[in-house]
């Protein structure tokens, strides 16, 4: 499984370099992807959510996802709990987002959370947890 | 929907329609001219020598309601049910006349239908201008500014719907003032332009403005607020006002003025109230439009209910056209029949829509109909030439009043066919509301006074449904002539009414309270009218909240009924099945579709009339709460919205006017 999930990089010259973990690089991405929709839900007039309570809510906690994926991501040497119980409010924040885009009918955003939970499961039974941290796998 | 309905526990906390009363009054004068004792009864129609005007054609839609008959019936047939789900906007346009209320203007509420007559779309705008627009691209061809004073003089919001437009029969080509368009403000002028150009008609009142405040002469306590344009017919403009509700006990009656429409003279005015009754009483005006027969020269005017609305004891007296359906000769404004709808109202139960008139097939024989729709959720079909009706009008027996001084009425008429847009008893506890609110729902629900429909308001608080802000509003019903399919919006909105006495109510004031409360002065009680809501705004009471629902007039039967849009909280959507409270009103076309904005979540839609199902729907700036207005011109027909918005649904408004066609 940690071997489709988790690759390593190596540079130029062969040497092995951090590890990469792509379902979490995936949540990264669609967290971001995330903010964006979220944002232009927010702002865009006429969309029948702009500058709605909902709207902005959404938009913080994309912001939010976007956040703890980062450091989880990026802070690998943490403390096996620590990320645990990150990994579980990113879960409660794809949850959450997911239902309130649903109630605002902003399906895009809805879909983005959706594959962002799949990034998620994949990465929790890949090796984005610390069992798989610093191996090197091609 | 299930889905969101379970899901709902979640995000709860957000739902919630504030729902509050929807209530124009009125106040007005007598003037001069003929004001009998009314008559609940009976004259003989007028001579019948009466005719539509013939500029007024069919393929207009030239009048508030698309026809005087109030039909609200497009003929053009080249939207239907097979290709509406291609319909794109055609073009939009916005009038910069709007206002969220945050600056130092009131909040602008804008339901104005728009006209399509004389190859032009005429606008009025909660700003009363008057804007004309070319019918095909919605560019604007002229626009006049009265510079009217914007403040929530009687209404808390500045209010419009619409214009009213005239033609002479032959008009002069070069001559201006031939034909007309007419915007009333807040404070009761009425101005009239010339419809080519937009400049004042001198020849109308003063400089092309009739200040119709100069008749406010009784219990004057505000200007007579013309919201609602004049209905026109036979160069006459008839003309009624809203007011301000429930501050006074005494308050200008209710007149209707019909003035000559080149000049603005009074031809005559009509009075609901008896003399004798104005001292402690009022109103009893026509604050929404009207209809007419033009062949058998009848106007049908919807009377609201007399001042003070939720306390009777200082009007006892029988005030038989309050808060009914009248009908009155077009020449001389005299009663030729009435027919009262609410005995006594103590519930602001004003008739608030024109009715809608239709010929149905009944035992074999066509009669000329009508059909009054109200907020008691009553669908009232009667013979439009002798105010008879044609399914049964049952006096039933009601509650007694428990409040020192008030006698409720002992009866009040009760129509069981067709079957009323809302249920006789109010829904119950909705348990998700009641969870939320720790089980205050139920808990106050329990402390009320419940006895069912026409539950008089009380001192510990009665649970009125439907109550003023339930039923349907202004905009009334729309029918298809050819088959008599009739088809209107409803809202289902559970209310308190709280009367407490007047010592008590000035130390309430004293204490700073005043959300809700209303002093009624001059009479020995104020009220609270509340919503009933959990803390969280959500409804204590179970969905659905709004229909819309068609019957078969010549037999009465209800056809369907759908929960109709949806409730929108804090931009979340709640499940179609709990509908949303509606403002505005359907249109139905040739084709079988009705056309219909109204609804919490701004969106506008298309329905099938066969089924009641949506076929189309496109987002909107702010719910369209103005019947669209529906045309064929240069061979493309356009279904056109007009979106303001209204605080009753929501805190969102707009200026946006936006028009709907089939793509090339």
């Amino acid at each position: 499984m940690s071997t489709a999930a988790t690759v390593a990089e190596t540079d130029e010259g062969g040497r092995s370099a951090r590890p990469t973990n792509i379902p979490l690089l995936l949540l990264c991405i669609l967290s971001a992807v995330g903010v964006i929709v979220a944002a232009v839900d927010t702002f865009s007039q006429g969309n029948g959510i702009a500058f709605s309570g909902g709207a902005y809510l959404v938009l913080c906690s994309t912001i939010l996802l976007l956040i703890a994926s980062l450091i989880v991501m990026l802070w690998s040497s943490g403390p096996g709990w620590a990320r645990g119980i990150l990994l579980f409010l990113i879960f409660l924040d794809l949850l959450g987002t997911g239902v309130a885009a649903y109630f605002l009918d902003a399906y895009l955003l809805l879909a983005v959370m959706a594959l962002g939970f799949i990034a998620w499961l994949v990465g929790l039974f890949a090796g984005g947890s610390r069992s798989s941290r610093g191996r090197v796998v091609a | 929907m299930i889905a969101k309905t379970i899901i709902l526990a979640t995000a709860l906390l957000l739902a919630g329609a504030v729902i509050a009363s929807s209530q124009e009054t009125n106040t007005q004068p007598a003037a001069p001219a003929a004001n009998p004792e009314q008559p609940a009864n009976p004259a003989s129609p007028p001579p019948s020598n009466h005719a539509p005007d013939p500029w007024m054609k069919p393929d207009l839609w030239a009048t508030f309601n698309g026809d005087l008959m109030a039909q609200k019936y497009a003929i053009p047939d080249q939207i239907t049910p097979d290709n509406v789900k291609n319909l794109t906007k055609a073009w939009e346009f916005h009038t910069g006349d709007v206002s969220d209320g945050s600056g130092n203007k009131p909040m602008s509420v804008w339901s104005a239908t728009p006209l399509f007559v004389n190859d032009t779309l005429y606008i009025g705008t909660p700003f009363y201008r008057i804007i004309a627009l070319d019918p095909g691209t919605g560019k604007q061809k002229w626009a006049f500014d009265p510079h009217a004073v914007l403040k929530a003089l009687t209404q808390p919001d500045l209010k419009n719907r619409g214009v009213a437009y005239w033609q002479a029969d032959n008009p002069q080509k070069g001559a201006a003032c031939q034909k007309i368009v007419y915007i009333g403000t807040m404070d009761a002028k009425l101005y009239g332009v010339d419809a080519d150009t937009g400049k004042p008609c001198a020849s109308f009142g003063k400089n092309g403005m009739v200040d119709v405040n100069q008749w406010n002469t009784i219990n004057k306590k505000w200007p007579l607020s013309l919201l609602q344009p004049p209905t026109v017919y036979h160069n006459t403009l008839f003309l009624g006002w809203a007011g301000r509700d429930w501050t006074d006990q005494a308050d200008p009656p209710g007149t209707v003025f019909a003035l000559d429409a080149r000049t603005g003279k009074l031809k005559w005015t009509f009075d609901a109230l008896p003399k004798e009754a104005i001292p402690t009483t009022g109103t009893a005006n026509v604050w929404a439009s009207m209809s007419i027969d033009p062949k058998l020269g009848l106007l049908y005017i919807p009377v609201s209910s007399p001042s003070p609305n939720m306390y009777g004891g200082d009007r006892k007296e029988k005030l038989p056209l309050a808060t009914s359906v009248t009908a009155l000769d077009v020449d001389t404004g005299k009663v030729v029949w009435s027919r009262q709808l609410v005995h006594h109202d103590i519930w602001d139960l004003d008739t608030n829509s024109a009715p809608t008139l239709v010929d149905i097939k009944k035992d074999g024989k066509t009669i000329p109909a009508l059909v009054q729709s109200s907020k008691q959720g009553f669908l009232y079909v009667l013979n439009r030439k002798t105010g008879e009706p044609i399914y049964p009008i049952e006096e039933k027996p009601v509650p007694k009043s428990d409040v020192p001084g008030e006698q409720a009425a002992a009866t009040q008429p009760y129509v069981a066919n067709p079957a009323p847009v809302t249920p006789d008893r109010w829904s119950g506890v909705f348990p998700l509301a009641d969870w939320i609110s720790l089980g205050a729902c139920s808990s106050e629900a329990a402390k009320l006074r419940d006895d069912g429909r026409f539950t008089p308001p009380s001192l510990k608080g009665s649970i009125i449904f439907p109550a003023t802000a339930g039923g349907t509003e202004w905009g009334g019903g729309a029918v298809d002539p050819t088959t008599n399919t009739y088809v209107v919006n409803s809202s289902r909105v559970v209310q308190i009414y709280t009367l407490i006495p007047r010592k008590d109510y000035q130390q309430k004031a004293q204490n700073g309270e005043s959300a809700g409360y209303y002093p009624q002065t001059g009479s020995p009680y104020g009220f609270r009218l509340q919503t009933f809501l959990n803390w969280a705004g959500m409804p204590c009471w179970k969905p659905p909240y709004g229909t819309l629902a068609a019957y078969d007039l010549n037999t009465g039967k209800r056809l369907w009924n759908e929960p109709f849009g949806e409730v929108q909280r804090y931009g979340f959507y709640m499940p179609d099945s709990w509908g949303s409270v509606t403002i505005g009103a359907p249109v139905i076309t040739k084709s079988g579709l009705i056309f219909i904005g109204a609804s919490m979540d701004s969106r506008v839609r298309a329905i099938d009339l066969k089924t009641g199902k949506v076929l189309w729907r496109s987002l909107v700036d702010a719910p369209a709460v103005a019947m669209p207005a529906v045309y064929t011109y240069k061979g493309k027909e356009y279904v056109v919205f007009v979106v303001g918005g209204n605080s009753i649904l929501l805190p969102k408004v707009s200026d946006q006017v936006i028009a709907y066609a089939l793509p090339k």
